[in-house]
């Protein structure tokens, strides 16, 4: 079902990539891994149990916000929307995940 | 800003944890639905979908317990379960729960007393200059003995004796 080059998502990592998915705008749980995983072209494999723990964990730490909605086809679901201090996290986090993959590739390209 | 947050979560996880918890569990269900939904459009059977869904998740008992711990309650939630087990253990057996309380009733009572007596009498010193060589000097009548009885000489009693009895510093 899956590619075998898939990878696992790291926690660290998983945070980044839902401030990222939430940042057009508020999305419930499953639509979040979905759009990771379609985004990703199928490359990164979300658990999609441990998203919940990290949304809760964000949620915590006042990135982001929930608030209870109904689906399309008008089933209750818990939306995640990013806050004001989300969107300054996430700049941040992608500036440090860019340093940090581009100093990997000096590296691999130098060897 | 982030500190009151983080109190008021707390706060409000413990309160409503009921609450949270189902609303978790809702979560939870709708995504379970919502793979499996997707498995089916994919043309699995129902039974089949639901399986895959399950496993794609993962674990659901285990997230739901990680998704728990983030919110930081499980040490309170986890001593009051304790105190709760004391208190069962301790109905069991009404008898030697009496005795332990009343053994510690009796030995924190007779420390205290022990201990007021000894503050009184030893730790506190009498308020005067060399304690050790106070004495008292009693007036009593000629005929009986000066082991017992007469009255401690204070006040007006003293006076007329305070310039005479040279052998001692000071009377009052």
């Amino acid at each position: 079902m899956s590619p075998t080059s898939s990878s696992d998502v790291l926690q660290g990592t998983l945070d980044l990539l839902i401030l990222r998915t939430l940042k057009p705008g508020s999305m419930h749980g499953w639509a979040i891994g979905q759009r990771i995983q379609q985004l990703s072209e199928d490359a990164l494999q979300v658990g999609q149990g441990s998203l919940y723990p990290a949304l809760h964990r964000l949620e915590q730490r006042g990135w982001i916000e929930a608030e209870w909605g109904t689906t399309d086809n008008n089933r209750k679901a818990k939306y995640y929307a990013l806050t004001k201090p989300g969107q300054r996290a996430l700049g941040e986090e992608m500036k440090s995940w860019r340093r940090f993959a581009g100093a990997v590739e000096l590296v691999l390209a130098g060897a | 800003m982030v500190v009151l947050n983080w109190i008021r979560t707390r706060i409000r996880a413990l309160l409503v944890r009921n609450r949270m918890d189902a609303e978790l569990d809702d979560e939870i269900r709708l995504h379970i639905e919502l793979e499996t939904e997707k498995n089916l459009r994919d043309g699995l059977s129902p039974s089949e979908a639901r399986r895959r869904a399950l496993v794609a998740f993962g674990g659901v008992e285990r997230y739901r317990e990680q998704a728990r711990d983030v919110r930081g309650v499980r040490p309170l939630e986890d001593s009051w379960r304790d105190v709760r087990y004391a208190v069962r253990a301790l109905l069991h057996t009404p008898g030697s729960s009496f005795l332990a309380v009343l053994t510690l009733a009796l030995a924190i009572g007779a420390g205290t007393t022990t201990y007021s007596v000894v503050s009184a009498v030893v730790l506190n010193s009498l308020p005067f200059q060399e304690p050790d060589r106070l004495v008292n000097v009693r007036v009593a009548p000629k005929e009986r003995s000066f082991s017992g009885g007469g009255r401690p000489s204070t006040g007006p009693t003293a006076k007329p004796l305070a310039g005479r009895l040279r052998s001692y510093h000071h009377t009052e």
